[in-house]
């Protein structure tokens, strides 16, 4: 395949780019395409530029150098205003990592109203679309709640409801199983579930069960912001040394029945290693 | 692992060792409950009620109306008319007057305090009922002084009342049309700024409270509380960058869209009609 061709179901597709703040680097040189329904993992360390790739994903911030495309147009930042701005609000849609950010209506029902209503759906769309989602997740109890008085877990429901309220093709979620409690986050990755196929995934995390469960790829971010590594997940997760390197995962010592032995381990290691 | 850490702390005793911390929280805690009030006040939004069954816009010209009305109002009798009104809206609307009071104090006070000169006779000169170190308070000064408070107490009762029924999302709402998209956006954008500001505030006392195991002096307090600032506000114009970016990504462009208002009603119209009249009345009298 020649570099400049475009695969049939391609959505994004990015070529050298990088970004800085100022003068240091965010995000270094990154090139790669992204098809429809895949679900894709961007794993690496604190710091090392998953929320900053994501943002130029979403097309907040552009890139310092290099170019993105989506749907194969050329993402130019500013141009947004107009009828691409539009369509690509449509289709993607990202949840922050502090939903506290992200959430500012009156009302939870204000919160999911919100987006579509930025999109011109008339009011009644709007409010139908808002109960058959709220019944949909499950939270329709919050419905008339302030959201900023929700639970940390509830607010993150509630940030990614209201982000499916417009119904995106594209979901970018920004290290989404912090602060879940358990049954949360089964939520989270019952609904994932559930949207495979019909949704492109592109989710943040250093969780690697998440990788596991969730992502059929996996991109790893190095520490000096560039890309260290994009495949498989599976393929990925059994490459220690590369964890490691991206600091990821770290030696750990380990006591079992009397017995030290080093092994490594991620923040949610499967234990997998322990063999 | 060092000694020290495994040693327990949870002991009685010990004096002022749970004392909390003055200064910075109660000053924390003002501003907060007056931004609540302000932003977040709508207590009686959801109750059955005259106003709550108005239209947001037919409520807030209505409410203007009789802000002014009071405002205008030059006669005791008139005066007495647009309280008797906003004590009949509130019972109407499910507010209790002395809810209504205590929202009002505030600018009771203030306003006594300010223009106290007005009750003496070197301001206005009159009869003296009161004389106290060589100063004497006059019939004429009291009517006077009395008059501009109870009508800057309407004003505020009045404004307090549409605050207490009418929803953020509401007032934007019916603040459509009346003023420009713009001026609505930059409002809200404010009120959102300065939450983030409070709680990035709160979230840092917190943090040092936590922190603190002595009790500090108010001193201590104040010092701590110049040096936060930059940091406070350094963190808000970040966190604020996000809230931002996170509008953009929901396809926010610049202005807001929300549910179109409802059609107008008779009761709407009623309304209107009854507090431009009222406004009427009391400009003539
Ligand atoms: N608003 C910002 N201003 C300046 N530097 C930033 C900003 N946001 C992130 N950075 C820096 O960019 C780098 C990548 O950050 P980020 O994308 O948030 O990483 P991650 O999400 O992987 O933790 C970090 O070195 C971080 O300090
Ligand atoms: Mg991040």
């Amino acid at each position: 395949m020649t570099p400049g061709a475009r695969l049939k179901d391609e959505i994004y597709r990015l070529e050298g780019v990088s970004f800085f703040y100022g003068s240091s680097p965010a995000v270094k040189n990154m090139s790669f395409r992204v098809e429809r329904g895949e679900r894709i993992a961007i794993i690496g360390a604190n710091g090392s530029g998953k929320s900053t790739l994501l943002k130029i994903l979403d097309c907040l911030i552009p890139p310092s150098a290099g170019i993105i495309s989506f749907l194969g147009e050329r993402l130019a930042g500013d141009d947004l205003k107009g009828g691409l701005g539009r369509r690509f609000r449509e289709s993607v849609s990202f949840v922050f990592a502090e939903p506290d950010v992200q959430l500012f209506s009156p009302t939870v029902f204000d919160e999911l109203a919100f987006g579509p209503l930025q999109l011109g759906l008339s009011g009644d769309e709007v409010k139908t679309r808002v109960e058959e989602l709220l019944d949909f997740l499950g939270i329709s109890g919050l419905k008339d709640r302030p959201p900023y008085a929700l639970s940390s877990g509830e607010k993150k429901k509630v940030a990614i409801a209201s982000v499916l309220a417009v119904n995106p093709d594209v979901l970018l979620l920004d290290e989404p199983t912090n602060g879940l409690d358990p049954r949360s986050q089964v939520w989270l990755y019952e609904l994932i579930e559930g949207l495979k196929n019909l949704k492109t995934f592109i989710i943040a995390t250093h969780d690697l069960s998440m990788v596991e469960d969730l992502a059929e790829r996996a991109i790893v971010l190095d520490e000096g912001h560039g890309m260290a590594a994009d495949g498989p997940s599976r393929e990925i997760l059994r490459n220690k040394d590369l964890l490691l390197r991206a600091n990821i995962i770290h030696e750990h010592a380990h006591r079992h029945g009397g017995v030290i032995h080093i092994h490594s381990h991620g923040p949610f290691s499967t234990h997998d290693e322990h063999e | 692992m060092p000694v020290w850490l495994k040693e327990a702390k949870a002991r009685r005793g010990g004096e002022g060792a749970f004392k909390s911390e003055a200064f910075v929280e109660k000053t924390l805690d003002n501003i907060s409950s007056f931004m609540k009030v302000v932003f977040d006040g709508a207590e009686y939004a959801g109750k059955n009620g005259l106003l709550q069954s108005l239209e947001p816009k037919v409520r807030i010209i209505g409410i203007f109306f009789l802000v002014f009305a009071a405002a205008l109002a030059g006669k005791a009798l008139s005066l007495l008319a647009v309280i008797f009104f906003a004590i009949v809206l509130a019972l109407l609307s499910g507010v209790e007057v002395l809810k209504l009071l205590k929202r009002v104090m505030p600018a009771l006070i203030f306003t006594s305090i300010i223009i106290s000169p007005v009750f003496f006779s070197f301001v206005t000169p009159g009869s003296a009922v009161l004389k106290a170190w060589g100063m004497a308070v006059t019939k004429e000064g009291l009517e006077t002084g009395v008059f501009i408070i109870a009508r800057v107490g309407v004003m505020a009762g009045f404004t307090a009342l549409l605050l207490l029924t009418t929803g953020q999302s509401d007032l934007l709402k019916g603040m459509r049309g009346l003023v420009p998209a713009v001026f609505i956006t930059a409002l809200f954008m404010t009120f959102r700024y300065t939450l983030i500001l409070l709680r990035t505030a709160e979230d840092s006392a917190l943090a040092r409270k936590s922190r603190t195991i002595t009790g500090t002096n108010l001193r201590d307090s104040q010092g701590w509380f110049a040096t936060r600032v930059g940091f406070i506000l350094k963190k808000t114009v970040s966190t604020a960058d996000e809230v931002t970016l996170a509008m953009v990504s929901r396809g926010f462009t610049g202005r807001m869209n929300s549910f179109e208002g409802r059609r107008l009603h008779g009761k709407d119209f009623m309304f209107i009609g009854l507090t431009s009249f009222a406004l009427i009345l009391s400009a003539g009298l």
